[in-house]
């Protein structure tokens, strides 16, 4: 019986141990780490290629004989939500982008968001981006932006700007050019 | 809380880092040009969402289009994105060039120790982790919590640990927690008190462990309030250090409080199984046998049978003899002698038939499952598969099988490409011809008419003798040429025209010609120069975009690149699911030897109480 019950407790010690949680730095094999580095290349290999297709994809697409690419930015500290952005060239509505809190969030650290990029005639084009969004105390506060553009042999880049006036509290709405290339 | 007096053999949490984005560096000022990389900000916008595989994308491409002098900054970003995707390997390449740039030295470790210092914790590496965090300043409030958090592991792992290392840690911990607000408590802080719980266990340092404790679950509940995304888990978390203070309880023989803290544990949580198994010894050493059978008995009935309840089915006849319910106790012996039977059968059943298509399509539901339940391979598995071994290899079979998806998406993406191209190509061609050919016959058309015109004024100046003989003649010349000419469909009509020219400016020259009449073919060849002038331009603007047009050579080199990943990639997953197969086998043969174990103990225990009930008198049971 004793004989019995100490062989019960014994398992049971067992189970202490594997219950309590294991630290355990992975003692992997030579083999396993030579598999671990050909994914990894993989990996690497599979992303630049990506990178490769999306850039070939952008110069068949949106060559820059009509190439215009369109970004937005929020100034660091602005006590302003961005509900939403529509952007319209020559009148016709060319994009739009609801956002979310992360989104807000993402934008306020400094992060820029590619907002459109498509194709634009030669020549002089009007672009209007109308913003909709809340202050801090929850009140809609809107704006628009615009500029009149022309259009060149090359690729063209514009941003869209909501700066930080002196107080953080209210947003200026601009679009600023960043030139051909 | 009172806590135990007897070490413990406990062991830390191992915990994979989560993701950690650092604070924006850039501000943009209004009125001058931002300063800012538009790389990295393009990237950091995704890398904040937690889109890490699409920061990298933007990261590289933009790098290509918006290209910089300097890198340095741009690989600190992508080693801190890959260290967050847990890509160690390829970060680790990327600090070997960072540190190469010495000029930079300085800048570059304050940017880079923090990650670094997560790779080589990561690795198992403690003391260059710990030698990093000390060379990072100005670290953020979650940076500071994160970095408490490697402190106290690698305190786990040390062989030195004191209590003085401990509190010391501890104090430097509570002076800084108690300075900040309550939102910024992340689970950073419950899972490194974790931790110094378990050194403190380790050590026999019972009181200390008892207080960290109480500082896992405080903290527990104030990272839940701050973000709402942590609190699954962090009731993880709390299951878990539930379950180690019940084990230590137990562990110092306070079976009364181990009873307490293992019915704190949900019924259907992860650790369910070991719960009741846990519960049931406590109660039965606490002299409370009819709970322990009851919570033995739930355990048998668990739908999913772990190593705790073929246990269990061991302990269930043990307490019944214990209470001298014999004839119960070796109708539980006999059963647990059948459980064991099936459940040995079921596993040779499994080795027999499993194959690496099997063990594929489950390690991509594990991949993919993203901590929501599975059902296993086999029961006993279910926790197998959670070991760093096997979710190591789970690991890398789900991103070569993600990559293959991804070279698929992009194949059939380079076909779309290819067509557009094809047809880009094609309509342009069609077009730019259309349109070339349309232009210059309405130029030649246009030139034919101020070749007329000229050829009136020259008619013009002969019928009026406004010319010499010499130029008669030469005139004569041209016009039975001109004849010849248009019998012979105008071959050298270009020629002619010239030929043509230079008379009429020996005309003008000779005659006094009416100007206005000039003014109007004046008007008309300037307009013809600046139409052949435009049209050249045009020509060149048509030539210069099929030029940069890629060719489709490009797309059939990305094609190749394409090809060969594949190859290596099966090549890849190949090998690993043979090695997660080899694995899988090797952890049911354990199962085997262990089940064996016990139905042998079953069958000698029921052969024992039988002979035993026998001998003092009973009939034969």
């Amino acid at each position: 019986m004793v004989n019995y019950k100490n062989k019960i407790l014994a398992a049971f010690q067992c189970f202490l141990v594997c219950l309590l949680p294991q630290f355990s730095i992975a003692e992997e094999s030579v083999e396993q780490n030579a598999l671990d580095t050909q994914v990894q290349q993989l990996r690497k290999e599979a992303l630049d290629l990506q990178r490769d297709i999306g850039l070939l994809e952008k110069e068949l697409l949106f060559p820059p004989l009509t190439r215009v690419e369109v970004y937005l930015s929020v100034a660091p500290g602005l006590e302003y939500s961005l509900r939403s952005v529509v952007l319209e060239i020559d009148g016709e509505e060319r994009s739009f982008h609801i956002y979310s809190d992360t989104d807000m969030a993402a934008l306020k650290v400094g992060g820029v968001q590619s907002f459109w990029e498509g194709n634009v005639a030669l020549g002089v084009h009007q672009l209007i981006a109308t913003f909709k969004g809340a202050d801090v105390k929850g009140r809609p506060l809107g704006g628009e932006a615009k500029v009149e553009f022309k259009k060149g042999k090359s690729g063209l880049a514009l941003e869209l700007q909501l700066l930080a006036g002196k107080n953080k509290k209210t947003p200026k709405f601009a679009v600023k050019s960043w030139g051909e290339r | 809380m009172r806590l135990f007096g007897i070490k413990a053999g406990v062991c830390a949490l191992v915990v994979s880092t989560s993701i950690v984005v650092h604070a924006a560096d850039n501000s943009a000022t209004v009125e001058s040009q931002p300063q800012r990389d538009i790389a990295i900000a393009l990237a950091k916008f995704e890398s904040h969402k937690g889109n890490q595989d699409a920061a990298l994308l933007a990261l590289e491409q933009a790098s290509v289009i918006y290209p910089s002098d300097d890198n340095s900054d741009r690989l600190v970003f992508k080693a801190d994105l890959l260290v967050s995707a847990g890509r160690f390997e390829d970060a680790r390449g990327l600090f070997g060039q960072l540190m190469g740039q010495k000029s930079k030295a300085m800048k570059l470790m304050q940017e880079i120790a923090l990650p670094l210092a997560e790779l080589n914790f990561a690795n198992g590496d403690c003391s260059k982790a710990l030698r990093l965090l000390k060379v990072k300043k100005n670290k953020t409030i979650e940076q500071r919590q994160q970095s408490f958090f490697i402190r106290a592991t690698c305190l786990v792992a040390s062989e030195e640990m004191n209590l003085q290392q401990l509190t010391d840690l501890d104090q430097q911990m509570q002076d800084f927690l108690s300075e900040v607000d309550r939102s910024e408590i992340t689970l950073w802080s419950a899972y490194g008190y974790y931790n110094l719980a378990l050194s403190a266990l380790n050590a026999g340092m019972i009181t200390e462990a008892g207080s960290f404790f109480e500082k896992v679950f405080q903290y527990i509940d104030s990272a839940a309030l701050a973000d709402v995304r942590t609190v699954e888990e962090g009731r993880a978390l709390r299951e878990r250090a539930l379950l180690t203070v019940a084990g230590a309880y137990f562990a110092s023989s306070q079976y009364g409080l181990a009873m307490e803290y293992y019915a704190l544990l949900s019924i259907d949580g992860y650790w369910n199984d070991k719960a009741l198994l846990g519960y049931g010894w406590a109660a039965f050493n606490n002299f409370q046998r009819g709970l322990a059978l009851e919570s033995w008995r739930q355990l048998a009935y668990l739908p999913n049978k772990s190593m705790s309840v073929y246990e269990g089915l061991l302990a269930i006849p043990f307490a019944l003899e214990k209470a001298n319910a014999y004839s119960r106790a070796l109708v539980a012996y006999d059963g647990a002698i059948e459980e064991f039977d099936i459940a040995l059968a079921q596993i040779e059943s499994l080795k027999q038939s499993l194959s690496v298509d099997d063990i594929r399509h489950h390690a991509l539901e594990y991949f993919d499952s993203r901590g929501r339940s599975i059902k296993p391979l086999h029961p006993l598995l279910g926790y197998t598969y959670t070991q760093p071994k096997f979710s190591a290899s789970i690991k890398r079979i789900g991103e070569v099988v993600s990559t293959q998806k991804k070279l698929e998406a992009q194949k059939s993406e380079l076909g779309v490409l290819a067509q557009i191209s094809g047809w880009k190509r094609g309509v342009s061609t069609v077009q730019t011809s259309a349109l070339e050919s349309q232009v210059n016959k309405r130029l030649k058309g246009f030139f034919a008419e101020i070749v007329n015109l000229r050829e009136v004024m020259i008619s013009e100046a002969v019928e009026e003798g406004r010319v010499d003989k010499e130029f008669l003649g030469k005139y004569n010349r041209y016009l039975s040429l001109r004849r010849i000419s248009t019998a012979s469909s105008g071959v050298g009509s270009d020629r002619l025209a010239k030929l043509q020219g230079v008379l009429f400016w020996q005309m003008l020259e000779q005659s006094d010609y009416p100007r206005e009449r000039l003014t109007a073919l004046n008007e008309l060849l300037s307009l013809h120069d600046r139409l052949l002038k435009r049209v050249e331009g045009l020509k060149e603007i048509v030539t210069v975009v099929d030029r940069d047009r890629p060719e489709v050579a490009e797309l059939a080199v990305l094609q190749q690149r394409i090809d060969r990943l594949n190859v290596e990639n099966r090549k890849v997953a190949a090998a690993e699911e043979q090695y997660l197969l080899g694995l899988t086998v090797a952890a049911l043969d354990e199962f085997v030897v262990v089940l064996d174990s016990y139905q042998k103990q079953a069958r000698v225990a029921g052969a024992r109480l039988r002979e035993e009930f026998y001998q003092i008198g009973g009939r034969r049971l």
